[in-house]
């Protein structure tokens, strides 16, 4: 009996047979089809999440690229004397805004972050862009219709929000982008006619020169110059009480008309002269504009002014008023004064004119989502 | 008798190690997010994209030929303004409320030994948050104020702005 068992103790340890057993096999079997299952799924469910908000910050990032580092599309080189609204993109009115390829709110490529007020203007207005296809067209692109909301606040200044896209909701979750950028307002052109009073020889006559070599001064760089065809133009004609002629009607003077004259260079012919061409009233003018001692005047014609007159030109006005092409055109704003109240004279007060009083950035935040 | 009575041990530990696996992993999905380095780093760049801007935004001079306010900030130890302008711009959202993060900023410059030091300029106590640092070369001109070692004459510092949120 004793014999018995050991004997067969001594067969189980010595059962050396290769199969394995059906049992370890379909355990194995049922473990390794769990497992090939798991790490699929598991994988598949990572790449869903991954691409998804990726996907979304992507585009985020992208918008916010083109609008603050990139000038648009259509545009033309700095210094371009432009003849036509529609090689740029922010002067491309409502009838043909199919033209506007792309958005971009940059002055030019050279100057990221630094922003174009009239293109912030034109991209925020509504009226043109008035729905969200022309806004994903030009700055989302692709076949996806994802959805947007971007915001441009200004942190400084009086200049208002600009809005675009749907609503959001705060609490969900989006792609994002926010971007700090500067938004370039109007520098001021100040002349102080205490300069140019002209006793002996008054003739009423008055110009300011618009020289583009001077404004497009190289040295300052396109963030401080100012380009007249695609800025606003300020000119502001200070201590107007030293040039007055009449003592008796308390230094008061009278302005009785304003006008813009250019020249440019032929090669064939040489120098050519066009103008004065009169400014019509401001009633009848897009986008010129007179204040007299800070207050904007009743009629045109502006009488009894002792302080200041400010002259605004909206950016894109002198466009396709200067018909040439190339860069080289020299824009004068001619004042006429009444004689009999201003010492001024055309022979020797021609104001060669420059930047002193600087272009302002304005800090603004701009912020993109996108889901 | 033995040999027979271990039949299905081995199917049953199959069967019962897929469904703990197939059950975890369900579990695991389905109540946690998963940060993959792929979603880290967008975050990340995002602050970093930030802090340039806000860097550029403070060292570009807003009248032609003018010292930036960086530039003054750091000539002059203006702690208190550089911190005031450089939260304002890092935080300020386009509708409430305002972000949560902060940074601290040091200078690297060369002193009157010629070699390398920096000083904490600004921020809050770093203490080891997950952040990411940007860097920006600041020109300065002489008479400086700012530390009693620099080097005189005009020179370039990096100021080193380390950004993380809250």
């Amino acid at each position: 009996m004793r014999m018995n068992k050991s004997r067969h103790r001594l067969n189980q340890i010595t059962n050396d047979s290769g199969q394995l057993s059906i049992d370890f096999i379909i355990g194995l079997s049922i473990f390794m089809i769990a497992l090939i299952m798991v790490s699929t799924m598991a994988s598949g469910l990572l790449i869903g999440l991954r691409s998804k908000t990726i996907d979304y910050d992507a585009v985020a990032y992208r918008t916010g690229v083109i609008l603050v580092e990139d000038p648009g599309e259509n545009t033309t080189f700095p210094g371009q004397i432009i003849t036509d609204p529609s090689v740029q993109w922010e002067f491309i009115g409502l009838s043909e805004k199919a033209r506007v390829l792309r958005f971009g709110l940059s002055l030019y490529k050279s100057t990221p972050n630094i922003l174009s007020k009239k293109k912030v203007d034109s991209y925020g207005n509504h009226t043109i862009y008035n729905n969200l296809e022309d806004y994903r067209s030009r700055i989302i692109f692709g076949s996806y219709p994802y959805h947007f909301n971007i915001t441009l606040l200004p942190l400084e200044g009086s200049l208002s929000p600009v809005y675009s896209g749907e609503p959001y909701n705060p609490y969900s979750s989006y792609g994002y982008i926010r971007r700090i950028v500067l938004i370039k307002t109007p520098g001021e052109f100040v002349v102080d006619l205490n300069d140019y009073s002209n006793p002996m020889y008054n003739d009423g006559q008055l110009s300011v020169r618009i020289d583009s070599n001077q404004l497009f001064d190289t040295r300052k760089g396109p963030i401080y110059w100012t380009d007249p065809m695609k800025e606003e133009l300020r000119i502001n004609l200070t201590n107007i009480s030293s040039i007055a002629n009449c003592t008796a009607c308390s230094n008061f003077v009278n302005l009785t008309q304003i006008a813009y004259s250019y020249s440019y260079y032929d090669p064939a012919v040489g120098w050519i002269s066009v103008g004065p061409i009169i400014i019509q009233p401001p009633s009848l003018t897009v986008g010129f504009n007179m204040t007299k001692d800070g207050m904007l005047p009743s009629t045109y014609f502006l009488n009894n002014i002792n302080s200041s007159i400010l002259t605004k030109f909206t950016a894109g006005y002198f466009i396709q008023k200067t018909q040439v092409s190339g860069n080289q055109a020299l824009i004068a704003i001619n004042y006429t004064f009444d004689p009999m109240t201003a010492n001024v004279s055309s022979t020797s007060t021609i104001a060669p004119l420059y930047a002193n009083v600087n272009p302002v950035l304005i800090p603004a935040v701009l912020e993109v989502r996108i889901w | 008798m033995v040999d027979e009575s271990c039949g299905q041990i081995y199917t049953i530990e199959g069967v019962a190690a897929a469904i703990l696996m197939v059950t975890t992993t369900y579990l695991v999905l389905s109540t946690t997010i998963i940060l993959t380095p792929g979603e880290t780093h967008i975050t990340d760049m995002q602050l970093e994209q930030l802090g340039y801007d806000a860097l550029a935004v403070l060292d570009t001079p807003s009248e032609y030929g003018t010292q930036s306010r960086l530039s003054d900030y750091i000539q002059n130890n203006k702690k208190i303004e550089f911190n005031q302008y450089l939260l304002q711009l890092l935080n300020t959202r386009t509708d409430l409320p305002y972000d949560t993060l902060s940074y601290n900023a040091s200078v690297f410059y060369r002193n009157s030994t010629d070699s390398l030091n920096y000083y904490s300029f600004s921020g809050s106590q770093y203490y080891r948050q997950n952040s990411v640092k940007v860097t920006r070369w600041v020109g300065i001109p002489d008479a400086v104020s700012a530390v009693s070692d620099m080097r005189s004459g005009d020179q370039t510092v990096l100021l080193e702005v380390l950004i993380w949120r809250d």
